[in-house]
């Protein structure tokens, strides 16, 4: 038990270790930020665009989001950093890691918003061009606001799911919460500052997992 | 540009050491997909039949789990049981944190399916002579696993593509192997190669997934 406490929860360790990990924490912080402001901002504009093209016009999208979602986020962001250089595109760890999991929220969010837009009644479309309406005018007026409320329980699970992604910055030595405490881990030979971490992780995404899981009993007591 | 990402001579040296990433890559696949389920179907049993205890600590289970990166968990137990003198393998270590995370996703996937099943059939069961466990497994599983299969298939495609994080615990998986290629030989062509690798592989199935959650509506 006293090693448990020793290796695990040693608070002295943890102590030394807390500013750099803190430090970790203010980066994943403002690495989620930017992820979740253009993936959530693309990936709805995306969807929208798509909403107003037809036929061969929608295969560039349909294309970018199938990509993004069957490669897994480690392998774009390692992608991004070790192959884009031979490309003459150089990135610095923080940036490979908020570009590439944007990336790849983009998709998920414009998949959730699209499949929102097809379980819109196709009635509501009908009624709008009936009325003369455009095209821009049914999707931002009539289609948008029904199908933002069915897909928001879908996107703000991916958001969540994307943004643990920011863990996966360390492989790039993005200066992130983990990387921190696995060299204070070095440092100290000591992996309570692992724990830190996780206990870190835990208490910025429990609260978001139990506020979607909230919204999402909410919003469905509303749509009945 | 065409030397450094589609090299042929680099093509037929590395791809014996990415087949055999591939190969370790699907194994790791199959297992955390095989006891993530089995154990998300345990924790979403006992939160249909147990107390109140019961319901809460699976609960806490689920939402730890889900909150913790896979990849902080799998450098949780590959770093830091050593020093209990609880080394474990990397490979034990991957399958185990996976299963783990895994587990968390089912059993929330699996507990909403069984919600969706009339509690009149738990009666129904138990009026026709079945213990609660051969009614859970022939009557209830069944439907709960039927009703919910678009969500799992979509978190069977999240946990194969999870499978990447065991390259950062010196795992030679796929993703792993090609580093280690690319390191070899100095030019992209490597990562190139895996990455339309796991668009082979993937696409399939998020098409699948995508059908299967676009029925669900």
């Amino acid at each position: 038990m006293d090693r448990l406490a020793y290796y695990y929860f040693n608070l002295e360790i943890m102590k030394a270790s807390l500013g750099p990990v803190l430090e970790g924490l203010v980066v994943t912080i403002v690495l989620a930020a930017i992820i979740v402001a253009i993936g959530l901002s693309g990936g709805v504009l995306l969807a929208m665009l798509r909403a107003m093209v037809s036929g061969w016009m929608e295969i560039p999208i349909i294309i970018y989001v199938d990509v993004f979602r069957s490669l897994p986020s480690i392998v774009v962001i390692v992608f991004i950093y070790f192959a884009l250089p031979d490309a003459g595109l150089t990135l610095s760890p923080f940036w490979a890691t908020a570009v590439g999991l944007s990336l790849v929220l983009v998709a998920y969010i414009q998949e959730a918003m699209w499949s929102a837009i097809l379980a819109v009644p196709k009635g509501q479309w009908e009624a709008g061009r009936a009325t003369g309406l455009s095209d821009l005018t049914i999707v931002m007026n009539i289609v948008f606001i029904p199908a933002f409320r069915i897909a928001i329980p879908a996107m703000t699970n991916r958001a969540i799911e994307i943004t643990k992604g920011t863990a996966l910055g360390s492989v790039v030595a993005a200066q992130e919460i983990i990387a921190q405490a696995q060299s204070m881990q070095s440092m100290y030979s000591n992996p309570s500052p692992l724990t830190l971490a996780a206990l870190l992780y835990m208490a910025l995404f429990a609260p978001a997992i139990a506020l979607s899981r909230m919204l999402e009993k909410h919003l469905r007591r509303d749509l009945r | 540009m065409i030397s450094s990402f589609f090299n042929v001579e680099t093509m037929l040296l590395v791809y014996p050491m990415l087949l055999r990433g591939l190969w370790l890559t699907l194994q790791l696949a199959f297992w955390a997909v095989l006891l993530g389920l089995a154990g998300g179907v345990l924790l979403a049993t006992a939160y249909s039949v147990g107390g109140r205890i019961v319901r809460f600590l699976v609960i806490i289970y689920v939402d730890a789990f889900r909150s913790l990166p896979p990849l902080v968990l799998l450098i949780f137990l590959f770093y830091a049981l050593p020093f209990l003198g609880l080394g474990i393998s990397n490979y034990a270590a991957a399958i185990l944190a996976l299963s783990l995370n895994g587990a968390s996703y089912y059993g929330e996937i699996v507990r909403a399916g069984y919600s969706s099943i009339n509690r009149g059939q738990w009666d129904a069961f138990t009026a026709t002579g079945m213990t609660p466990l051969q009614g859970i497994a022939y009557v209830i599983l069944p439907q709960a696993l039927k009703s919910v299969k678009g969500p799992l298939a979509g978190n069977t495609l999240e946990l194969a593509k999870a499978t990447s994080i065991c390259s950062a615990v010196a795992l030679p998986e796929f993703l792993r192997s090609a580093q280690q290629a690319q390191n070899l030989v100095y030019n992209s062509t490597p990562l190139m190669m895996v990455a339309v690798g796991y668009l082979i592989l993937l696409w399939p199935l998020v098409h699948l997934v995508t059908r299967m959650e676009r029925r669900s509506h």
